[in-house]
Protein backbone atom coordinates (compact mmCIF):
# COMPACT_ATOMS: atom_id res chain seq x y z
CA UNK A 1 0.00 0.00 0.00
CA UNK A 2 2.92 2.53 0.80
CA UNK A 3 4.58 1.87 -2.26
CA UNK A 4 1.43 1.93 -4.24
CA UNK A 5 0.48 5.66 -2.62
CA UNK A 6 2.58 8.36 -4.64
CA UNK A 7 4.09 5.61 -7.09
CA UNK A 8 3.59 8.49 -9.78
CA UNK A 9 4.50 11.44 -7.22
CA UNK A 10 7.03 12.70 -9.48
CA UNK A 11 5.45 13.33 -12.54
CA UNK A 12 4.14 16.04 -15.07
CA UNK A 13 1.30 17.52 -13.32
CA UNK A 14 -0.07 18.85 -16.96
CA UNK A 15 0.14 15.91 -18.41
CA UNK A 16 -1.51 13.93 -15.55
CA UNK A 17 -4.46 16.45 -15.19
CA UNK A 18 -5.06 16.10 -19.12
CA UNK A 19 -5.27 12.33 -19.06
CA UNK A 20 -7.91 12.92 -15.91
CA UNK A 21 -10.12 15.03 -18.25
CA UNK A 22 -9.83 12.63 -21.29
CA UNK A 23 -10.41 9.92 -19.09
CA UNK A 24 -13.84 11.64 -17.87
CA UNK A 25 -15.08 12.47 -21.14
CA UNK A 26 -14.12 9.07 -22.84
CA UNK A 27 -15.59 6.83 -19.89
CA UNK A 28 -18.74 9.67 -19.48
CA UNK A 29 -19.19 8.13 -23.40
CA UNK A 30 -18.56 4.98 -23.31
CA UNK A 31 -20.97 4.43 -20.22
CA UNK A 32 -23.48 6.62 -21.98
CA UNK A 33 -22.91 4.69 -25.44
CA UNK A 34 -25.67 6.93 -27.67
CA UNK A 35 -24.51 10.05 -26.94
CA UNK A 36 -22.05 11.65 -29.12
CA UNK A 37 -18.72 10.71 -28.78
CA UNK A 38 -16.12 13.67 -29.92
CA UNK A 39 -14.38 10.87 -32.45
CA UNK A 40 -17.67 10.41 -33.74
CA UNK A 41 -16.94 13.92 -35.45
CA UNK A 42 -13.64 12.40 -36.92
CA UNK A 43 -15.76 9.40 -38.56
CA UNK A 44 -18.20 10.89 -40.01
CA UNK A 45 -15.63 13.53 -41.28
CA UNK A 46 -13.72 11.08 -42.96
CA UNK A 47 -17.10 9.59 -44.09
CA UNK A 48 -18.26 12.95 -45.83
CA UNK A 49 -15.06 12.95 -47.32
CA UNK A 50 -14.83 9.88 -48.84
CA UNK A 51 -18.22 9.18 -49.54
CA UNK A 52 -18.08 11.52 -52.32
CA UNK A 53 -15.26 9.33 -53.82
CA UNK A 54 -16.71 5.71 -52.88
CA UNK A 55 -19.95 4.59 -52.01
CA UNK A 56 -19.83 4.05 -48.44
CA UNK A 57 -22.66 4.81 -46.51
CA UNK A 58 -22.94 5.56 -42.48
CA UNK A 59 -19.80 3.87 -40.60
CA UNK A 60 -21.65 2.48 -38.00
CA UNK A 61 -23.17 -0.24 -39.62
CA UNK A 62 -21.59 -3.16 -41.41
CA UNK A 63 -24.66 -5.55 -41.17
CA UNK A 64 -25.73 -4.68 -45.06
CA UNK A 65 -23.01 -4.93 -47.26
CA UNK A 66 -19.12 -4.90 -47.34
CA UNK A 67 -18.78 -1.01 -47.48
CA UNK A 68 -19.45 -0.35 -44.32
CA UNK A 69 -17.20 -2.80 -42.85
CA UNK A 70 -14.08 -1.87 -44.81
CA UNK A 71 -15.41 1.44 -43.90
CA UNK A 72 -14.94 0.44 -40.32
CA UNK A 73 -11.82 -1.33 -40.55
CA UNK A 74 -10.22 2.17 -42.15
CA UNK A 75 -11.41 4.03 -39.15
CA UNK A 76 -10.58 1.71 -36.82
CA UNK A 77 -6.56 1.34 -38.22
CA UNK A 78 -6.10 5.12 -37.99
CA UNK A 79 -5.84 4.24 -34.12
CA UNK A 80 -3.08 1.24 -35.18
CA UNK A 81 -0.88 3.45 -37.65
CA UNK A 82 -1.00 6.03 -34.51
CA UNK A 83 0.06 3.76 -31.96
CA UNK A 84 3.13 2.64 -34.23
CA UNK A 85 3.91 5.73 -35.36
CA UNK A 86 4.28 7.11 -31.56
CA UNK A 87 5.81 3.89 -30.41
CA UNK A 88 8.88 4.46 -33.42
CA UNK A 89 9.20 7.87 -32.29
CA UNK A 90 9.27 6.93 -28.78
CA UNK A 91 6.39 9.18 -27.91
CA UNK A 92 5.71 6.94 -24.68
CA UNK A 93 2.60 9.34 -23.40
CA UNK A 94 1.35 10.14 -27.02
CA UNK A 95 1.08 6.37 -27.39
CA UNK A 96 -0.55 5.93 -23.57
CA UNK A 97 -2.88 8.51 -24.76
CA UNK A 98 -3.73 6.80 -27.99
CA UNK A 99 -4.99 3.91 -25.90
CA UNK A 100 -8.56 6.10 -25.49
CA UNK A 101 -8.52 5.95 -29.01
CA UNK A 102 -9.07 2.16 -28.73
CA UNK A 103 -11.64 1.97 -26.32
CA UNK A 104 -13.87 4.25 -29.02
CA UNK A 105 -13.14 1.58 -31.11
CA UNK A 106 -14.49 -1.18 -28.63
CA UNK A 107 -17.17 1.25 -27.93
CA UNK A 108 -18.23 1.26 -31.61
CA UNK A 109 -18.27 -2.53 -31.90
CA UNK A 110 -20.52 -2.40 -28.70
CA UNK A 111 -22.94 0.12 -30.56
CA UNK A 112 -22.68 -2.08 -33.65
CA UNK A 113 -23.94 -5.04 -32.02
CA UNK A 114 -27.82 -5.02 -30.77
CA UNK A 115 -27.00 -5.31 -27.08
CA UNK A 116 -30.86 -6.47 -26.65
CA UNK A 117 -29.97 -9.57 -29.30
CA UNK A 118 -26.16 -10.34 -28.87
CA UNK A 119 -26.09 -10.02 -25.52
CA UNK A 120 -22.49 -11.56 -24.83
CA UNK A 121 -20.50 -9.83 -28.04
CA UNK A 122 -22.43 -6.67 -26.66
CA UNK A 123 -21.24 -7.26 -22.86
CA UNK A 124 -17.75 -8.28 -23.89
CA UNK A 125 -17.28 -5.15 -25.97
CA UNK A 126 -18.58 -2.62 -23.38
CA UNK A 127 -16.45 -3.81 -20.26
CA UNK A 128 -13.36 -3.83 -23.12
CA UNK A 129 -13.76 -0.49 -24.04
CA UNK A 130 -14.66 0.73 -20.42
CA UNK A 131 -11.30 -1.71 -19.34
CA UNK A 132 -9.22 0.17 -22.32
CA UNK A 133 -9.98 3.97 -20.88
CA UNK A 134 -8.63 2.52 -17.59
CA UNK A 135 -5.94 0.96 -18.74
CA UNK A 136 -5.20 4.13 -20.69
CA UNK A 137 -5.61 6.42 -17.82
CA UNK A 138 -3.11 4.17 -15.56
CA UNK A 139 -0.61 4.16 -18.81
CA UNK A 140 -0.66 7.61 -19.31
CA UNK A 141 0.27 7.99 -15.29
CA UNK A 142 2.91 5.79 -16.12
CA UNK A 143 4.36 7.07 -18.90
CA UNK A 144 3.95 11.15 -18.11
CA UNK A 145 6.85 12.73 -18.10
CA UNK A 146 9.08 12.74 -15.02
CA UNK A 147 11.03 16.22 -15.25
CA UNK A 148 9.49 17.87 -18.14
CA UNK A 149 12.65 19.55 -18.93
CA UNK A 150 12.83 15.72 -20.87
CA UNK A 151 10.46 16.69 -23.48
CA UNK A 152 12.58 20.17 -24.63
CA UNK A 153 15.69 18.18 -24.08
CA UNK A 154 17.04 19.33 -27.88
CA UNK A 155 15.67 23.03 -27.58
CA UNK A 156 17.07 23.61 -24.16
CA UNK A 157 20.68 22.63 -25.10
CA UNK A 158 20.28 24.46 -28.44
CA UNK A 159 18.98 27.56 -26.12
CA UNK A 160 22.70 27.23 -23.65
CA UNK A 161 24.70 26.92 -26.29
CA UNK A 162 23.46 29.97 -28.27
CA UNK A 163 23.62 31.83 -24.73
CA UNK A 164 27.33 30.24 -24.02
CA UNK A 165 28.41 31.39 -27.56
CA UNK A 166 26.72 35.34 -27.08
CA UNK A 167 28.73 34.84 -24.11
CA UNK A 168 32.09 34.30 -25.57
CA UNK B 1 -47.27 41.85 -50.10
CA UNK B 2 -44.61 42.76 -52.57
CA UNK B 3 -42.04 42.25 -50.03
CA UNK B 4 -43.74 38.60 -49.15
CA UNK B 5 -44.45 37.53 -52.97
CA UNK B 6 -39.86 39.13 -53.05
CA UNK B 7 -39.66 36.14 -50.09
CA UNK B 8 -41.68 33.72 -51.20
CA UNK B 9 -39.31 34.02 -54.72
CA UNK B 10 -35.82 34.15 -52.81
CA UNK B 11 -36.85 30.98 -50.92
CA UNK B 12 -38.10 28.95 -54.39
CA UNK B 13 -34.65 30.17 -55.84
CA UNK B 14 -32.94 29.01 -52.90
CA UNK B 15 -34.67 25.25 -52.70
CA UNK B 16 -33.12 23.64 -55.58
CA UNK B 17 -29.42 24.20 -53.91
CA UNK B 18 -30.51 23.55 -50.94
CA UNK B 19 -32.08 20.15 -51.51
CA UNK B 20 -28.97 19.26 -53.57
CA UNK B 21 -27.18 20.15 -49.84
CA UNK B 22 -29.50 18.49 -47.85
CA UNK B 23 -29.14 14.80 -50.45
CA UNK B 24 -25.00 15.46 -50.51
CA UNK B 25 -25.22 15.17 -46.86
CA UNK B 26 -27.84 12.89 -46.27
CA UNK B 27 -27.66 10.33 -48.73
CA UNK B 28 -23.83 9.21 -48.08
CA UNK B 29 -24.86 9.21 -44.10
CA UNK B 30 -27.69 6.84 -44.96
CA UNK B 31 -29.81 8.81 -43.16
CA UNK B 32 -32.96 8.59 -45.69
CA UNK B 33 -33.47 4.74 -45.11
CA UNK B 34 -36.08 4.53 -42.61
CA UNK B 35 -38.16 1.80 -43.94
CA UNK B 36 -41.43 0.47 -42.53
CA UNK B 37 -42.75 -3.21 -43.04
CA UNK B 38 -46.26 -4.43 -41.75
CA UNK B 39 -48.67 -5.11 -40.22
CA UNK B 40 -48.24 -8.74 -40.91
CA UNK B 41 -48.76 -11.60 -38.90
CA UNK B 42 -46.01 -14.22 -38.03
CA UNK B 43 -46.00 -17.46 -35.30
CA UNK B 44 -43.18 -17.15 -32.75
CA UNK B 45 -42.07 -18.38 -29.42
CA UNK B 46 -41.44 -16.58 -26.34
CA UNK B 47 -37.79 -17.42 -25.76
CA UNK B 48 -37.21 -15.74 -22.39
CA UNK B 49 -39.34 -12.68 -21.00
CA UNK B 50 -39.15 -9.99 -18.01
CA UNK B 51 -41.69 -7.76 -16.47
CA UNK B 52 -40.97 -4.20 -14.95
CA UNK B 53 -42.75 -3.23 -12.00
CA UNK B 54 -42.47 0.49 -12.31
CA UNK B 55 -44.05 0.39 -16.20
CA UNK B 56 -46.11 -2.60 -16.54
CA UNK B 57 -44.28 -3.40 -19.57
CA UNK B 58 -42.89 -7.10 -20.24
CA UNK B 59 -39.60 -7.36 -22.28
CA UNK B 60 -39.78 -10.16 -24.53
CA UNK B 61 -37.10 -12.36 -26.28
CA UNK B 62 -39.36 -13.67 -29.45
CA UNK B 63 -38.30 -16.73 -32.25
CA UNK B 64 -40.24 -16.17 -35.46
CA UNK B 65 -41.18 -20.02 -36.26
CA UNK B 66 -43.72 -18.80 -39.19
CA UNK B 67 -43.47 -15.57 -41.44
CA UNK B 68 -46.71 -13.84 -42.68
CA UNK B 69 -47.64 -15.03 -46.33
CA UNK B 70 -46.33 -12.16 -48.47
CA UNK B 71 -44.50 -9.30 -46.27
CA UNK B 72 -40.84 -9.10 -45.64
CA UNK B 73 -39.06 -12.19 -46.08
CA UNK B 74 -35.77 -11.12 -45.74
CA UNK B 75 -36.68 -9.75 -42.63
CA UNK B 76 -38.97 -12.11 -40.43
CA UNK B 77 -37.15 -15.05 -41.21
CA UNK B 78 -37.86 -18.41 -39.43
CA UNK B 79 -35.31 -18.45 -36.54
CA UNK B 80 -34.43 -14.98 -36.26
CA UNK B 81 -35.15 -13.70 -33.04
CA UNK B 82 -35.96 -9.99 -31.64
CA UNK B 83 -36.72 -7.79 -28.17
CA UNK B 84 -39.72 -6.81 -28.08
CA UNK B 85 -41.20 -4.18 -25.27
CA UNK B 86 -45.00 -4.17 -25.23
CA UNK B 87 -47.97 -3.66 -22.42
CA UNK B 88 -48.79 -7.12 -20.68
CA UNK B 89 -52.06 -8.15 -22.59
CA UNK B 90 -55.26 -8.22 -21.22
CA UNK B 91 -57.16 -11.04 -22.46
CA UNK B 92 -54.40 -13.80 -22.09
CA UNK B 93 -51.55 -14.53 -19.72
CA UNK B 94 -47.87 -14.86 -20.88
CA UNK B 95 -45.72 -17.52 -20.40
CA UNK B 96 -42.37 -18.29 -21.29
CA UNK B 97 -42.29 -21.28 -24.08
CA UNK B 98 -45.37 -20.33 -25.38
CA UNK B 99 -45.84 -20.39 -29.19
CA UNK B 100 -48.00 -17.37 -30.28
CA UNK B 101 -49.45 -15.74 -32.91
CA UNK B 102 -49.48 -12.07 -33.14
CA UNK B 103 -49.48 -8.95 -35.63
CA UNK B 104 -46.04 -7.23 -36.40
CA UNK B 105 -44.99 -4.19 -37.70
CA UNK B 106 -41.59 -2.51 -37.71
CA UNK B 107 -38.75 -0.43 -39.69
CA UNK B 108 -34.98 -0.73 -39.93
CA UNK B 109 -33.61 2.46 -38.34
CA UNK B 110 -30.51 2.83 -40.99
CA UNK B 111 -29.72 6.15 -38.44
CA UNK B 112 -27.43 4.57 -36.37
CA UNK B 113 -26.82 0.93 -36.50
CA UNK B 114 -29.47 -0.52 -38.62
CA UNK B 115 -31.41 -2.10 -35.77
CA UNK B 116 -34.94 -3.41 -36.95
CA UNK B 117 -37.42 -1.91 -34.42
CA UNK B 118 -39.97 -4.03 -34.19
CA UNK B 119 -43.55 -3.41 -32.63
CA UNK B 120 -46.25 -6.30 -31.75
CA UNK B 121 -49.71 -5.36 -31.21
CA UNK B 122 -50.45 -6.87 -27.69
CA UNK B 123 -54.44 -6.84 -28.33
CA UNK B 124 -53.31 -9.25 -31.50
CA UNK B 125 -51.92 -11.60 -29.79
CA UNK B 126 -53.57 -15.40 -29.85
CA UNK B 127 -51.90 -18.69 -27.81
CA UNK B 128 -51.36 -21.44 -30.10
CA UNK B 129 -49.46 -23.87 -28.20
CA UNK B 130 -48.33 -23.88 -24.56
CA UNK B 131 -46.37 -26.83 -23.65
CA UNK B 132 -46.49 -28.05 -20.47
CA UNK B 133 -43.01 -26.99 -19.19
CA UNK B 134 -44.15 -23.47 -20.15
CA UNK B 135 -43.05 -20.50 -16.87
CA UNK B 136 -44.96 -17.81 -15.97
CA UNK B 137 -43.14 -14.42 -16.22
CA UNK B 138 -41.37 -12.89 -13.30
CA UNK B 139 -40.08 -9.68 -12.81
CA UNK B 140 -36.75 -7.71 -13.62
CA UNK B 141 -33.86 -8.51 -10.90
CA UNK B 142 -32.32 -5.55 -12.34
CA UNK B 143 -34.93 -2.88 -12.12
CA UNK B 144 -34.38 -1.45 -8.71
CA UNK B 145 -30.54 -0.44 -10.00
CA UNK B 146 -31.92 1.18 -12.50
CA UNK B 147 -32.47 4.12 -9.91
CA UNK B 148 -29.22 4.27 -9.41
CA UNK B 149 -27.62 3.94 -12.58
CA UNK B 150 -26.91 7.36 -13.35
CA UNK B 151 -24.80 7.63 -10.03
CA UNK B 152 -23.21 4.54 -11.05
CA UNK B 153 -21.38 6.03 -13.41
CA UNK B 154 -20.76 9.08 -11.68
CA UNK B 155 -19.06 6.86 -8.85
CA UNK B 156 -16.79 4.49 -11.49
CA UNK B 157 -15.27 8.08 -12.72
CA UNK B 158 -14.60 9.54 -9.00
CA UNK B 159 -13.29 6.21 -8.24
CA UNK B 160 -10.80 6.34 -11.21
CA UNK B 161 -9.96 9.95 -10.02
CA UNK B 162 -9.31 8.68 -6.30
CA UNK B 163 -7.05 5.98 -7.42
CA UNK B 164 -5.08 8.41 -9.41
CA UNK B 165 -4.71 11.26 -7.29
CA UNK B 166 -3.51 8.57 -4.96
CA UNK B 167 -1.18 7.44 -7.77
CA UNK B 168 0.33 10.94 -7.88
CA UNK B 169 0.44 11.99 -4.62
CA UNK B 170 3.77 13.44 -3.07
CA UNK B 171 5.20 12.84 -0.21
CA UNK B 172 5.92 15.52 2.51
CA UNK B 173 5.61 18.11 -0.29
CA UNK B 174 5.98 21.63 1.12
CA UNK B 175 4.13 24.91 -0.85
Amino acid sequence: MQSFVGLYGNRNRLQVWFSLIVFTLCAWWTLNPRSFHLLDGTSITLTLMFGALFDFRFPFNAASAWPEAVFLMITVSIPFLLHVHFLRNSLKYMSALNLFWFAYAAQNCFRLLDAKIYRWPATLFFVLSLTLTVVALLKCLQNSETRFEDGFKDEIDEFERGENEESL
Amino acid sequence: MKSARFSHKQLLRSLPPLTLLMIMILLPAGLWALIGFGPEYATFRVIDAVQYQQTGLLSLDIEIITPGPDLTPHIMMPGRRFNLELAAPQHLELKIGQKLRGSFSGAIKDLQNGQIMMHLDPASLKIIEEPADSVSISYSYWEPVFEYLQHLKTAFIVFWWLIASLLIYRHGEQS
